[in-house]
């Protein structure tokens, strides 16, 4: 499993769509018209690459249902709106081990990298934790 | 830093979940499915962390306003919330540094334990 930490997957496209930044921005309950309209994504809607992790997750022989979420950071840089074509591309880029009463514990850390059109719109950076020792 | 007023979240319902799983594309069952979630181990099924997340930087953008743009989030999430859970969302503000704002905020479970759920940064620039 370490032989991939560095190794990047994608890049993905997407494209950002009204309805579903409309339906994300009712989700987290947010009166902001801004999001609400769908014209503008509301900051965490970056949480939709985490589809880089999951097909990491996947790669890396680990069950989704395994997944907890530890922490979650983002750098904005500037904001996405609908109509954007994004592109996205995940790193793994740390593995840690602890060993506990319950077994052992790993720590995955995963940076995603969001681009408009080349340019930078925001960095994220997840850390999973995964509980069995079935890896 | 300024203290900010205290706000109790509306209950963690399975509807939400659902919506929530399905805006966000996470496709992960022990948010969705009690089975799924007690073959993991967990009581139950358990909210999104990132359901928490986005409450909490509603709550931050609040905070600030449309004067200003976030640069930064950070969300670490120690405890788990169960549906019909309560949330109490309380925090600080620090506005010390010139064309900065922080606002430090903590998700907290409202039953006897209070146990905190999230704890979270999120930093603002002034808009040029």
């Amino acid at each position: 499993m370490k032989e991939h930490v560095g190794k990047s997957l994608g890049p993905y496209p997407f494209k950002l769509e009204k309805a579903e930044l409309q339906a994300f921005a009712r989700a987290v309950n947010t009166k902001e018209e801004k999001y609400l309209s769908g014209e503008w994504a509301f900051p965490s809607f970056l949480t939709v690459f985490r589809q880089g992790e999951f097909e990491w997750v996947q790669k890396l022989g680990i069950k989704i249902s395994e997944l907890l979420h530890g922490e979650q950071e983002y750098q904005h840089f500037h904001d996405l709106k609908a109509g954007d074509k994004v592109s996205f591309e995940t790193k793994f880029a740390h593995l840690a081990e602890k060993k506990g009463g319950a077994g052992i514990m790993r720590f995955f850390v995963f940076e995603t990298e969001v681009s408009v059109d080349g340019k930078r719109a925001a960095l994220a950076r997840s850390t999973i934790i995964v509980r069995s020792a079935a890896v | 830093m300024t203290s900010l007023n205290s706000e109790k979240l509306a209950p963690i319902t399975q509807p939400m979940l659902t919506a929530y799983g399905q805006a966000a594309r996470d496709p992960n069952p022990i948010h969705l499915d009690e089975k799924a979630a007690k073959a993991m181990g967990l009581p139950g099924v358990i909210a999104h962390g990132m359901l928490v997340a986005g409450f909490l930087t509603d709550r931050a953008l609040r905070e600030t306003g449309s004067g200003w743009k976030l640069v930064s989030s950070q969300v670490r999430f120690r405890g788990m919330t169960r549906l019909g859970e309560v949330l109490q969302v309380s925090g600080q503000k620090d506005e010390s540094k010139p064309g900065r704002v922080k606002v430090e905020l903590e998700a907290k479970g409202t039953d006897e334990k209070g146990e905190v759920k999230a704890t979270a940064r999120f930093e603002f620039e002034k808009c040029a």
